[in-house]
């Protein structure tokens, strides 16, 4: 999978990797049990701090998206996901919050607001198949 | 001087001469004189302008080398031909040299100007599969090189007395002695020591084209991806090919020195080495250009360019040839103007080999030197 660095962005870089890491996994561009790259050499690929991939990849172990191994270094997780419980639909609820607030905030259509979470939503299970 | 030096002279210059006349078409095309523009403006007139002007100029001055040092060959003395190669050598790379920043300091000027770089495009692309990917030949092809290394070390251990009392260690550019030295364990093994010592430096340069961190384009990631793995393999199988040819060059130095045929055969058998081995660089330079950039994909004609640039990393290149960058972790990447690879000199290791086969030869040299 390609992962992509804007230097300019507002965003974070451990952000950006982390999040595309697991948008790679949404779309099964990554695949369970996948090797990534070792914290070393993809902070080398990107000509960046080990502290960086460091903790996006501590972050994505924390999240159970990857796992760390000593030996055979850092890999995609080779089980599913577990389910949507509970705990995680409160997790995302709280998360989602300030984005609707916002939108609201400027007005923006609801039908529009949800459409937009269809189409990113589409955009992962699409190339799924 | 005879035809062999005369052909020694040309088969090291003429090769130099035409990678450094020609060294701005062979980097990548997002690299001008060491200064990172975007790939657009490779084509534009001032740039081409300036490729033009520094190849005329330095093809124009080494090829009046290359004649000068043939026409002075001729009437030279020995001491002073031993000066002559080195000299005509140095001369090449110091006008290279000069050329190169009098146009690096343009291009950075003319960057500025122009603003050849867009900030808000700039990406950083990586493959998260890249070092599943067979990026150079494995070190099990180093075999061969142990075993002619081994071979030339028993036919020198075995046949230790019938080698001559006095060993010729060097000769002149017309085929003559210059160095003879009595004979010992540490001169009889010299071929071996060099060819150990060659292996070394071999499997470190393959290592370093494993190694090296990947550099893709971000305007068209996936065909230049497969462009660099197709340099990278092209480049390891050269070094491969390279360093056997010299293990039994080294080889041959011994059988020599017992059976005493002709030392012309021995000549005759280097620079034809020497020949395969550069002309072969120089082929592979222009197939392949820097990274892999001017090698031809078929699916070229169909790759959209994703409209993004890379990242301007030139506060990391010193002078646009010496990269120092303390927080990149990385050891071995591409060279920015010219083909192959260089070290991130912010790591200290990166010193340690850069430093570590001029000490070892001269180690070599003392030691031998000394008996």
């Amino acid at each position: 999978m390609l992962i992509r660095i804007d230097y300019q962005s507002d965003v974070p870089i451990y952000v950006q990797l982390s999040n595309q890491i697991i948008e790679g996994m949404a779309s099964g561009e990554l695949k369970p049990g996948e090797p990534l790259p070792s914290v070393r050499a993809l902070a080398a690929d990107l000509g960046i701090n080990l502290h960086t991939v460091n903790k996006a990849y501590t972050h994505l172990k924390q999240e159970g998206f990857i796992q760390v191994h000593r030996q055979r270094g850092a890999l995609v997780r080779p089980d599913p996901m577990p389910p949507a419980d509970e705990a995680f639909r409160s997790r995302l609820q709280s998360q989602m919050r300030p984005f609707v607030a916002e939108a609201v905030c400027r007005r923006m259509d609801e039908d529009d607001f949800l459409d937009m979470c269809r189409r990113i939503y589409r955009q992962f299970t699409k190339e799924e198949s | 001087m005879n035809g062999i030096g005369y052909a020694l002279i040309a088969l090291v210059t003429l090769p130099l001469g035409a990678i450094i006349t020609f060294i701005p078409y062979l980097t990548r095309r997002t690299e001008s004189f060491g200064v990172s523009i975007e790939e657009n403006y490779f084509n534009d007139p001032e740039i081409s302008g300036m490729r033009r002007t520094y190849a005329s100029l330095t093809g124009a001055v080494s090829l009046l080398v290359i004649i000068a040092s043939l026409i002075a060959a001729a009437r030279l003395d020995e001491e002073q031909l031993g000066w002559l190669m080195p000299a005509a050598v140095g001369v090449m790379l110091a006008v290279h040299l000069a050329l190169y920043l009098r146009f690096h300091f343009r291009m950075r000027a003319l960057k500025k100007e122009r603003g050849l770089m867009s900030a808000e495009l700039q990406q950083t692309v990586v493959d998260t599969a890249f070092y599943q990917e067979k990026r150079a030949y494995p070190m099990v092809w180093l075999i061969p090189h142990l075993l002619v290394a081994a071979a030339t070390a028993w036919i020198c251990a075995a046949n230790y007395d019938a080698f001559p009392e006095q060993l010729i260690m060097q000769y002149g550019l017309d085929g003559t002695p210059t160095r003879v030295v009595d004979k010992s364990w540490g001169n009889v093994l010299f071929p071996v020591w060099m060819q150990l010592l060659l292996i070394f430096i071999f499997a470190i340069v393959n290592y370093s084209i494993s190694a090296s961190k990947q550099q893709i384009d971000a305007a068209n990631p996936r065909a230049s991806l497969r462009r660099n793995l197709i340099f990278r393999r092209k480049w390891s199988a050269f070094t491969l090919t390279m360093g056997f040819l010299l293990t039994v060059l080294f080889g041959a130095i011994p059988l020599q020195q017992l059976y005493g045929f002709d030392i012309g055969i021995l000549l005759a058998l280097f620079l034809t080495f020497v020949a395969i081995i550069l002309l072969w660089a120089v082929r592979l330079g222009f197939v392949t250009g820097q990274g892999g950039s001017r090698i031809r994909l078929p699916e070229d004609a169909s790759a959209a360019a994703a409209g993004k640039v890379n990242r301007d990393d030139d506060k990391y290149w010193i002078l646009g040839q010496f990269y120092y960058n303390p927080d990149d972790p990385a050891l071995f990447l591409e060279k920015r103007f010219g083909i192959g690879w260089t070290m991130n000199f912010a790591r200290p290791l990166a010193w340690i080999i850069f430093l570590a086969p001029v000490l070892l030869v001269a180690a070599l040299i003392f030691l031998v030197e000394r008996g």
